[in-house]
């Protein structure tokens, strides 16, 4: 990656660090329990996907390799079991049956 | 916070003194047997790199799971809920810089210790203040696991921390300084299994005692099944601080350089078995160890309820009153079995095997880190096998009381309105921030170079430790992430820490030059340089092949140490060419592979020799192989 385009990354990244969570606040509110879920999975993300990228780029991971290839989906497919998980989770904590007094 | 609420008859203590006492001379003298698989201390702390990913990885839970965890979970569980979870269950976002950059590097690099890289991948200083840095981590951690053993074991019998804790200490030395790391790894497979059927033993019993799971969920309030905290509300524990601090810093720091764990993927025999135990313990266990142990602060959140729905204590159950929540788990525990001492025992047991488990392979990394990075290098680097094994079980005994000595540290904090969790994130949100950036940007970015990393940790620890009686300057970081803004900043210290590290480190990349040869193999774009020198040969063969079994052995000295003949069949079917590395094993699977090892190996042309390997009597030593046992073979590349 060039020294233009790394700062041009970095800024973008920086935009996306400040004004998520400030749009989130504002859309959705503090205690919605949304807010977190996406603040962790949207910045998770990236720094997820700066690791694949990284170990692509560098050759750490060769994609013309099968057994790469299995486990480039299976980190992949991980991300989206957890993001599933916590999903789901979060729908039935909301929506289960609750004890009121 | 030293109230003793629970109030334990003394025929239920003799009998619970009984099952802990049957349960540490028993596991004693498991581990101790492991002694005889210790030919030299590559063996005492990594096993010769031998074993299948299963073993290891089943290990690794124990490893995680300390005393620690079941009472502070617990604790959190029933003060926050369910996102107790968190720290158990956002490791994910670090897996492709772990599995494909830092564990093909370890692996090939022959890395034996983190401080060793830091001095190949930078110099003699970086190795210096990296060791530093990761013995105060780790022996934090062993001072918090004693300290939170003691705590457990003051609410139970009411003994003071200064008789209980070196008791502890003194049968935990016992294992670990005699038996290392294959002791290690077998006990703690076996203390895994006993901590998960304890914790699921004690969630049955909670959830018995409220009814069915039905009701345990009815009772259970919105704001406690929740799997993330509020974003900021809460300054002990909140989602904007747990992310940067302990999912990205904490993950980071746990999988790049907790000595203990490192040990354990290089005892695995491949970098793909190491991977498949990385995807094990993210996906299966520590999911399970999220549940295990804070289940119970979360049954007792819902028993509260029902009993003030109820109005009163649930019937034939006593009333639970939690003054002291760092005692949640074994209050609701003694409540729920219905006072039954057998149980109960059973359940303390399995307490005890978690800090056993955890503490015994901390006490061997700490003990790695005295041999490879202070003895051999500086003291005597010409030891006998003999004089090293012993070096390292005096190492042994020092981590063990200089982690007694973090105790007292631990019960002045304690005074503090600190929880658990909040004591044990306060001191490692100050330790890793440094090191953990200069060994990711040492990984990912070949260009930062050793006088920039030195001086990196350096200001960087120093900025991170200032911020504490300085805390604004952590507060512009903290609004930009939206994160907490009342100066408590128990996560964000990570986050600036982190920031002030990388900061310094690029700067003095490019301020200063560093004119010392770089080291291929331990950046991320050179680990094929690292393969090829672990093969020590130019020729990568990393086409997939199949796993021969059932092969017989035949002696014979005029071959090689550390090479096999293999016919040719079977060089075929494994896709292996001459010179390839390939792993020799017992042919049964149950072992693990301790009974294993690496050699290099060369196809037998030829008619007759269809099902035997031709091998050395010091080959087939080395590998622990029984010369009429069947074995497999795989080839690695």
């Amino acid at each position: 990656m060039t020294k233009s385009k790394f700062l041009i990354f970095f800024i973008l990244l920086s935009v996306v660090v400040f004004s998520l969570p400030r749009v989130l606040l504002h859309y959705l509110g503090e205690n919605n329990p949304w807010t977190s879920f996406i603040y962790i999975y949207v910045l998770g993300g990236i720094f997820f996907s700066i690791g694949l990228r990284i170990t692509l780029s560098q050759h750490a991971l060769k994609l013309n390799l099968k057994a790469d290839r299995i486990w480039f989906r299976g980190v992949i497919l991980g991300y989206i079991f957890f993001l599933s998980l916590h999903g789901a989770w979060i729908y039935f904590a909301l929506h289960g049956p609750q004890y009121t007094n | 916070m030293n109230d003793v609420t629970l109030q334990i008859p003394e025929n239920s203590i003799l009998i619970i003194s009984l099952m802990i006492g049957i349960y540490v001379v028993f596991i004693t003298l498991f581990g101790g047997y492991f002694a005889r698989f210790n030919k030299d201390i590559n063996d005492f702390f990594y096993s010769g790199q031998r074993f299948s990913w299963w073993l290891p990885a089943a290990s690794m839970v124990a490893t995680g799971i300390g005393s620690y965890s079941f009472l502070k979970y617990s604790e959190q569980g029933f003060s926050t809920g369910m996102s107790s979870t968190m720290t158990y269950l956002n490791d994910w976002f670090a897996i492709p810089f772990f599995i494909f950059g830092w564990l093909p590097i370890i692996y090939f690099a022959r890395i034996k210790s983190i401080p060793e890289y830091f001095e190949r991948r930078f110099n003699k200083t970086a190795r210096f203040i990296a060791l530093f840095i990761i013995l105060f981590y780790m022996l934090f951690y062993v001072g918090y696991n004693f300290f939170t053993a003691g705590l457990a074991i003051e609410g139970l019998f009411n003994v003071p921390q200064h008789i209980s804790v070196p008791l502890i200490a003194l049968f935990l030395g016992v294992y670990v300084t005699f038996g290392g790391q294959t002791a290690v790894i077998f006990t703690d497979f076996f203390q895994g299994l006993m901590l998960f059927i304890g914790g699921i033993v004690a969630l049955m019993a909670g959830v018995t005692a409220l009814g069915g799971l039905d009701q345990f969920w009815t009772y259970l309030p919105t704001s406690h099944r929740l799997p993330f905290a509020h974003l900021t509300a809460n300054e002990n524990f909140n989602t904007a601080g747990l992310f940067w601090g302990e999912a990205l810093a904490g993950s980071i720091a746990y999988a790049f350089l907790n000595q203990g764990f490192i040990m354990r993927y290089l005892t695995i025999k491949s970098v793909k078995d190491g991977r498949k135990a990385a995807f094990f313990n993210l996906i299966v266990t520590m999911p399970l160890s999220a549940i295990v142990v804070g289940g119970m602060g979360w049954i007792a959140k819902s028993l509260v309820t029902k009993q003030t729905a109820m109005g009163g204590a649930l019937e034939g159950y006593d009333f639970i009153n939690i003054t002291d929540t760092s005692h949640t788990f074994l209050i609701v525990c003694w409540v729920t079995v219905k006072q039954n001492p057998w149980i109960f025992g059973f359940i303390i047991a399995s307490l005890l095997a978690a800090l056993m488990s955890t503490i015994d392979t901390l006490i061997n990394a700490c003990a790695a880190l005295f041999i490879y990075d202070i003895y051999k290098p500086y003291i005597r680097s010409d030891g006998s096998t003999s004089q090293d094994l012993f070096v390292a079980r005096i190492a042994s005994i020092l981590a063990t009381l200089i982690g007694l000595g973090l105790v007292v540290v631990f019960n002045i904090q304690k005074d503090s309105d600190l929880n658990l969790m909040s004591l044990h994130y306060k001191g490692i949100m100050i330790i890793i921030p440094s090191i953990v950036t200069t060994v990711f940007l040492g990984v990912f970015w070949s260009r930062f170079h050793g006088k920039a990393a030195c001086l990196a940790m350096i200001f960087g620890s120093l900025f991170t430790i200032y911020s504490l009686w300085q805390p604004q300057l952590i507060s512009p970081i903290s609004w930009f992430v939206s994160g907490i803004e009342n100066g408590q900043f128990i996560y964000m210290r990570a986050l600036f820490g982190m920031l002030v590290t990388s900061a310094f480190g690029v700067f003095f990349t490019y301020a200063l030059s560093d004119s010392r040869p770089r080291e291929m193999g331990l950046t991320v774009d050179t680990i094929d340089i690292a393969k090829q020198n672990y093969k020590q040969n130019d020729r990568i063969n990393e086409v997939e092949g199949h796993v021969v079994r059932s092969l017989s052995l035949e002696i014979d000295e005029s071959i090689n140490d550390n090479e096999i003949l293999v016919p040719q069949k079977h060089m075929d079917m494994m896709n292996a060419l001459d010179g390839d590395i390939i792993y020799i094993s017992d042919n049964r699977s149950i072992l693990g592979g301790l009974r294993a090892g690496h050699v290099k190996a060369k196809g037998l042309k030829g008619n007759g020799v269809n099902n035997t390997i031709r091998l050395s009597s010091k080959t087939l030593n080395r590998c622990y192989l029984l010369r009429y046992k069947p074995v497999l073979l795989e080839k690695i590349f």
